[in-house]
């Protein structure tokens, strides 16, 4: 017996437990970090014999599935600050919609395509570096048993936060900011996003830690609850606008990714939040690598389907 | 009157050999009927690519040539080019006049291809039609062709067999010739034109040409053509679906950790 199903949308064939597998793992990345996984799940796909449009629709489609699934899990054991994600939100959306103008304006002027890969791999060195080194620093003092993790936190950020206006507080992340902190910080991200073609949950997640001060756990509820709003939003877009929802390879993938967010936010619980910070970080650098491996060595093909991040 | 009789009577004779010669002639290019098998291929659920069965009668000690074409639609390409040591897409490219398949396979060894005649098929012929736009490199568009062919033979939609065509000795003076040929998983629905030349002493002798088609049916074609017709709808149940998935499998597992 055959165990490939035929994608209409995609037009290939594809190993069912190969699909599975995939939506599996990224799904438990998703609920460990709390990140949609865009970025790991849409090259597995493209080189698993998806074109690349249909990978990155698809897998926004799953990632709906996969960040109800753990986000629900997450809203169980308390870690979802819902006011913080909403005001996230609507930075998002904004930001989103000032990303796709600003990649019309590059793309007119013929540089989009160098602006996204530099783009992807400064973010992604830059927030792997910068997780790595400060999670390790943590563990190493945590090791230590030191008590004065506190103190020697730089004081200006906070003076600066705490003198803007309209405060309020977060009781969940138990942290009290200016509504338009999140606003703001949510926007840029999504700028970061669109440019980049991702849903930005490997962005969102430290600017929550080291900008918005939240606690690891609720970040990662909190970016799952913000993730599933934005990939709701892609997906019926991506289906109308360039009918490239697979929803075959969607169903499989989700199937994978639903469980397998239930095993990462469980694991997820039982790690100490530096943990969890230099694993995501390790990650994001491997991918980072890999990315810049692909923009040095010359390609085996020198043209591509258009689409695709 | 015996003469003229007899002239008659030659007169007769000849026209009767030449019109058996004709009907015989003819019957001959008719029975070389070119024949796929199947002349429908239905891409369904579990669709991993198909193989189809040609076969012809053709004349003793002749090259067979079969070609089969997809329909030539516009495509939109990115050139990837170097920038600042790195390498990125650096423009596009629009491609015209190139079938969305190409297969040809021979009776033969490829040398013919070394030929005169060889410039009418093959790659040497599809190089004359396809047509490249947009940002090509200054150097030209030879290059562009080769890595045009190279996209399209990695996805198994282009391909040169020589040798493919297995003939088999049925007659004094023809041959029965039988080919598979293997569509790609990733083939489009739609007509697709098999060619069957017949070459002899570096001259093409005869073409014939037949059609087959491939369709989407079942539960493929439902949801294309819902993606396609509603996509608002389509991409709401994609939504819904995947919601109402995190669900169960949130509550599943929450009961499971109940217990």
């Amino acid at each position: 017996m055959s165990w490939s199903v035929y994608l209409p949308i995609a037009g290939a064939s594809v190993n069912i437990f190969l699909l599975f597998g995939l939506g599996g793992a990224v799904g438990f990345l998703s609920g460990l970090f709390g990140v949609g996984g865009g970025f790991l799940m849409t090259p597995l796909l493209i080189m698993a014999g998806i074109p690349p449009l249909v990978a990155a629709a698809s897998d926004s489609n799953q990632i709906v599935a996969a960040s109800t699934s753990a986000t629900y899990a997450h809203y169980r054991m308390g870690n979802v600050d819902f006011k913080m994600g909403a005001l996230l939100l609507i930075g998002g959306i904004l930001g989103g919609g000032l990303g796709v103008q600003l990649i019309k304006v590059l793309r007119s002027m013929g540089n989009a395509d160098f602006v996204i890969k530099i783009t992807y791999v400064v973010m992604l060195g830059v927030v792997g570096s910068y997780m790595f080194v400060e999670s390790l620093q943590s563990l190493r003092k945590s090791s230590r048993t030191s008590k004065t993790v506190e103190t020697s936190k730089p004081s200006l950020y906070l003076r600066i936060l705490q003198g803007l206006p309209f405060q309020m507080k977060f009781a969940k992340s138990g942290v009290t900011l200016s509504i338009f902190l999140p606003i703001i910080l949510g926007t840029f991200v999504g700028i970061l996003a669109a440019i980049m073609g991702v849903g930005g949950g490997f962005i969102m997640v430290p600017v929550m830690v080291y900008l918005l001060r939240m606690p690891m756990h609720v970040v990662v509820g909190t970016s799952l609850f913000q993730i599933l709003f934005t990939c709701v939003n892609v997906t019926v877009l991506q289906a109308i606008e360039n009918h490239t929802v697979d929803m075959i390879l969607a169903i499989i993938l989700l199937l994978g990714s639903t469980v397998g967010a239930q095993f990462g936010a469980r694991i997820s619980r039982r790690l100490k939040g530096d943990q969890l910070k230099i694993i995501l970080a390790s990650v994001v650098l491997i991918v980072m690598v890999q990315m810049l491996i692909e923009l040095i060595l010359s390609p085996s093909i020198m043209l591509a389907y258009k689409g695709g991040h | 009157m015996n003469i003229h009789n007899s002239a008659q009577r030659y007169l007769a004779l000849s026209l009767a050999v030449f019109l058996t010669g004709f009907v015989s002639a003819t019957a001959l290019a008719s029975s070389r009927d070119l024949m796929v098998t199947p002349s429908e291929v239905h891409i369904r659920e579990t669709f991993q690519g198909a193989s189809i069965s040609i076969s012809a009668t053709v004349p003793k000690q002749s090259l067979s040539i079969l070609e089969i074409k997809g329909e030539s639609h516009p495509l939109r390409l990115l050139r990837k080019g170097r920038r600042g040591g790195l390498w990125m897409n650096v423009g596009e490219v629009q491609v015209k006049a190139a079938p969305s398949l190409y297969l040809m396979l021979t009776s033969g060894s490829g040398d013919f291809l070394q030929k005169d005649i060889g410039a009418d098929f093959g790659y040497p012929a599809l190089k004359k039609t396809v047509q490249f736009s947009g940002k090509t490199p200054k150097s030209g568009t030879d290059v562009l062709f080769e890595q045009f062919l190279k996209l399209k033979e990695s996805e198994g939609l282009y391909g040169i067999f020589p040798g493919a065509i297995h003939v088999k000795e049925t007659g004094v003076e023809e041959d029965r010739i039988q080919s598979d040929a293997h569509l790609p998983t990733n083939i489009a629905p739609g007509t697709y034109q098999v060619a069957l030349s017949i070459v002899k002493d570096g001259k093409l002798l005869e073409q014939q040409i037949t059609k087959f088609t491939v369709k989407m049916s079942g539960l493929p074609q439902l949801l294309l053509s819902m993606a396609l017709e509603h996509s608002m709808l389509y991409g709401s149940l994609a939504v819904v679906i995947a919601i109402l998935s995190g669900f169960i499998m949130g509550f599943v597992f929450k009961s499971k950790s109940a217990h």
